[in-house]
């Protein structure tokens, strides 16, 4: 016999033992009630003697009992461990309390969904919202996050929804009570591919902001205002590749911007992938200036499509940089770089690009081509400047032409000025 | 007459209780506790295991990680079979520590990367590791051991050229740091002692002698330091010179303490006695280490002395190296030994602020070849790296609010010393970073704005 089986049988006579206890107990009640004698009570007090002359037989009972009640527990644990996890989902944990600085720590309590929802530019995907809360001392405080089932948190890259907690802010700031954002950023939720990133732009600007108006590659978009002056809008890539910029407007006519995705240096990629950057630098024994041009997040070292090195002599009188020089280029193939100055296009779609540096007398470099195109990069604070088209763009039908700050201009088809020897300082 | 089945009426009421059980957890537990749920797994294959510290004497074995390999690395050979020449046993029952030894010379990828060219001269390096089977290898914070072959990655490893200065290194293990602490676990001195004959370490006022071998090599074992973490080495030459290496925390600090500072610029207080303290603490953006800022008294009481920003193991605060599983102390703030522009806030310049950039992962690892991304970033979708904004604030700043393209942040300078931190996760490529204090007085002060690029 099992012992499922043997425990069964024991709880049957336990059970039949209690009902005949309990129907024992009713007539002993009913008798007294009636002022009778209990008939049987010799009779109980011979079963008692006969329990005690087998006290084995007790302590096999007791142990059953207690698998029993054991097994009950552990059942109903499990239950209950998987009803918690079926109700609630897992959860993204809190920092420890004594990790967290009181200004960025949430008043337990105080956290609440501001009912601002923004779809995920992929259809079947949790909307997106913004968790308010108290700091304990007294800060405004953000959190951006999706909504699944009515609950807040985060598809992770794994795809799985977790809980946030409620100790998980990005950020507390002091409330400003003028026409001035309180708190304002693009959150960035990463991803294993660019286009799977999100760009979650969002702030509290308070009741006196009226619109909200978002500048993506060139074109606006208004952003619906919710209580308090909260906003939310949700962009597909990271910040820069769409070269997001936000404008608030208040009731007092007060206009507040915040270009959030803007560098001289990074310009957005002409057919919608990751933006590029500039980088300026010199090499140790060698008079050259250099710029490269690259994806501007890098995945890490030498992971991401860089161009060539582009190189000119700069000369410096003591006060300001003359000379320029600039490369014209259309970027292909599948290498990786080689040495510093290589570049390695590592299988990114084609690409023409301008890019290179001007002196201090260069006030204005104009590319125009054709097609219409027409571009004024912006001249970055280390005198480089640069500009990507798509790899259709024949490089030889490129013009670049620079304005002197005394009103000259020159024009340019090509590459000017490269200098692809070192030269050395001494 | 039917036949009770009182099993399946245990089964039924245990389930109905638990499932009543959890509908009233769900209901009444806030999602701050729900850590507690996450710790115990909750389900998640990404939580935290809750298991018992690994036995040190049987740690797991894996093969060897794959050499890196890439345009710029510097790829390291043997010129003779390396040999062990100093071993010491584990104070927590481990494999034993050694330090190997070999000739050795450098290379580089050359042009068009296939045949490698010779780089600098020949050099001895020293490589720490643990001996396991008489395989040389190296153990992480996850009790794994691996063997590890000639090369600079796998092992901490120091290269010199004979005749130079002593080369002696604090390496400290810690514990897993998977679950969002960690702690040390041993403190290894160990590398080149040079030409000293005896060399005495001295790691919170416990003192070990320590005889270098026939090639200068130095190796010791102590449990990890207490409070002041201080470790120094003192070694005595042949001639009846002396020299001092300070190794642990502060340890900039120390030395120059001990030289009397640099020139006429030099801090007029720095002369530490006290016990370091983690001042300011800001959490990991992964839910990591936490990260903070340690602070030491002067021995006057006159001022502090903060360390750089890194995270937190134990008490300590430095770097954290993932693939090793080893910390290292962070290197003391410039304002420890020099007064001068842009080290001391002023009330007319209340704020002095840093911006840093750490690719994270592991340092003795090029950030190309870093691994998969750990659970706390699948979880939360954060960006590899961290940029970190730091500073020391006047007396009379109440608050600094930090504004970056990602967010706004205000944070309370710390009691003791006035440090503050933020710590995000990835770069910013783009955008502004602009700092601001609110003085005592209401007014504001606005740091000159930090522009990316």
């Amino acid at each position: 016999m099992s012992f499922v089986d043997e425990l069964e049988r024991d709880l049957v006579e336990a059970a039949e033992r209690r009902r005949e206890a309990l129907r024992t107990a009713a007539g002993v009640r009913a008798r007294r009630r009636l002022g009778l004698r209990a008939p049987h009570r010799r009779a109980e007090e011979e079963a008692g003697a006969g329990l005690a002359a087998r006290p084995g037989l007790a302590r096999r009972g007791m142990r059953r009992l207690a698998l029993a009640t054991a097994l009950f527990a552990l059942i109903g644990a499990a239950t209950a461990g998987a009803g918690l996890l079926l109700l609630r989902g897992t959860v993204i944990p809190g920092p420890a309390l004594e990790d967290v600085p009181r200004d960025q720590l949430p008043l337990p309590g105080t956290t609440r969904l501001t009912g601002l929802t923004a779809a995920d530019p992929l259809a079947g995907r949790p909307p997106w919202t913004l968790r308010l809360a108290r700091s304990s001392t007294g800060l405004l405080c953000s959190t951006v996050g999706q909504l699944d089932g009515g609950r807040f948190g985060l598809v992770g890259l794994d795809g799985r929804f977790r809980a946030y907690s409620e100790r998980i802010v990005d950020s507390c700031g002091e409330q400003q009570h003028g026409p001035h954002a309180s708190l304002i950023g693009a959150r960035v939720f990463d991803a294993e591919h660019p286009r799977d990133v999100r760009t979650v732009v969002n702030g509290v600007a308070g009741p006196s902001l009226t619109a909200v108006t978002l500048d993506v590659r060139g074109r606006a978009r208004s952003v619906p205002v919710g209580p308090g002056g909260a906003f939310l809008a949700v962009l597909p890539g990271y910040p820069e590749d769409s070269g997001v910029q936000v404008e608030l407007r208040f009731a007092g006519g007060q206009v507040e911007t915040h270009p959030l995705g803007r560098s001289a240096t990074v310009a957005p990629d002409p057919e919608g992938g990751q933006a590029w950057r500039s980088t300026a630098f010199g090499i140790g024994n060698d008079r050259r200036s250099c710029v490269t041009v690259s994806i501007a997040r890098a995945g890490g070292a030498g992971t991401v499509a860089s161009s060539p090195a582009a190189c000119g002599l700069m000369r410096y009188d003591g006060r300001r940089w003359h000379g320029f020089y600039f490369a014209v280029r259309r970027l292909s193939g599948g290498a990786g770089p080689t040495s510093l100055l290589s570049g390695g296009w590592r299988g990114h779609p084609p690409r023409t690009a301008v890019w290179g540096g001007v002196g201090d007398e260069v006030a204005e470099v104009v590319v125009t081509g054709p097609g219409g195109i027409r571009t004024t990069p912006p001249i970055a604070t280390s005198k480089t400047f640069f500009a990507v088209f798509p790899g259709s763009v024949d490089p030889d039908e490129l013009t670049v032409t620079l304005r002197f700050a005394d009103g000259r201009t020159r024009a340019f088809h090509g590459s000017a000025n490269l200098v692809t020897r070192k030269v050395p300082m001494r | 007459m039917t036949r009770r089945r009182p099993m399946l009426l245990l089964a039924l009421g245990a389930v109905l209780a638990g499932l009543l059980v959890a509908i009233v957890l769900a209901v009444a537990l806030p999602q701050a506790r729900d850590a507690v749920a996450v710790a115990g797994g909750g389900g998640d294959p990404l939580a935290p295991a809750a298991t018992a510290p690994a036995d040190p004497s049987r740690p797991a074995r894996a093969p060897a990680r794959p050499q890196p390999r890439g345009a710029g690395l510097l790829r390291l050979r043997a010129t003779a079979p390396p040999r062990v020449e100093a071993s010491a046993p584990d104070s927590r029952g481990g494999p034993p520590w050694v330090v190997r030894v070999f000739p050795s010379q450098r290379f580089a990828p050359a042009r068009g990367g296939r045949a490698l060219r010779r780089i600098g001269k020949p050099e001895v390096c020293a490589q720490l590791g643990r001996e396991l089977d008489g395989r040389f290898g190296w153990v992480d914070a996850t009790n794994t051991w691996r063997p590890v072959p000639v090369s600079y990655w796998g092992a901490p490893i120091l290269c010199w050229h004979r005749g130079v200065e002593p080369q002696l290194q604090l390496t400290t293990p810690i514990s897993d740091p998977s679950g969002g602490g960690a702690d040390p676990l041993n403190a290894v001195v160990w590398g080149f002692a040079g030409r000293a004959a005896t060399v005495d370490l001295t790691v919170d006022g416990a003192r070990r002698g320590v005889d270098p071998t026939p090639h200068g090599v130095v190796l010791a074992v102590l449990p990890p330091g207490g409070r002041r973490h201080r470790a120094r080495a003192e070694l005595r030459f042949r001639d009846g010179a002396r020299a001092t290496a300070e190794l642990g925390p502060f340890a900039e600090q120390r030395a120059m303490a001990s030289h009397g500072g640099i020139g006429d610029r030099a801090h007029p207080r720095f002369a530490p006695g006290t016990p370091q303290v983690v001042d300011f603490r800001v959490p990991d953006p992964d839910g990591g280490l936490p990260w903070g800022i340690a602070v030491i008294r002067n021995d006057d009481g006159s001022g502090w002395c903060r360390s750089a920003l890194g995270q937190i193991v134990g008490e300590r605060v430095g770097f954290v190296d993932e693939r090793l599983g080893t910390f290292t102390d962070a290197t003391n703030g410039v304002d420890c030994i020099w007064v001068g522009e842009g080290t001391h806030p002023t009330p007319d310049r209340p704020l002095e602020v840093a911006y840093g950039f750490s690719a994270g992962g592991s340092p003795s690892l090029p950030p190309a070849t870093q691994t998969a991304p750990s659970p706390g970033r699948v979880m939360r979708r954060t960006l590899p790296g961290r940029f970190t904004v730091t500073g020391l604030a006047h007396d009379d700043v109440v608050s600094v609010t930090i504004a970056t393209p990602r967010d706004v942040r205000t944070v309370t300078p710390s009691r003791r010393a006035h440090v503050f931190a933020a710590v995000y996760d990835g770069d910013f490529p783009v955008g502004e970073i602009a700092v601001s204090a609110r003085l005592r007085d209401g007014t504001v002060y606005r740091a000159p704005p930090y522009t990316v690029f």
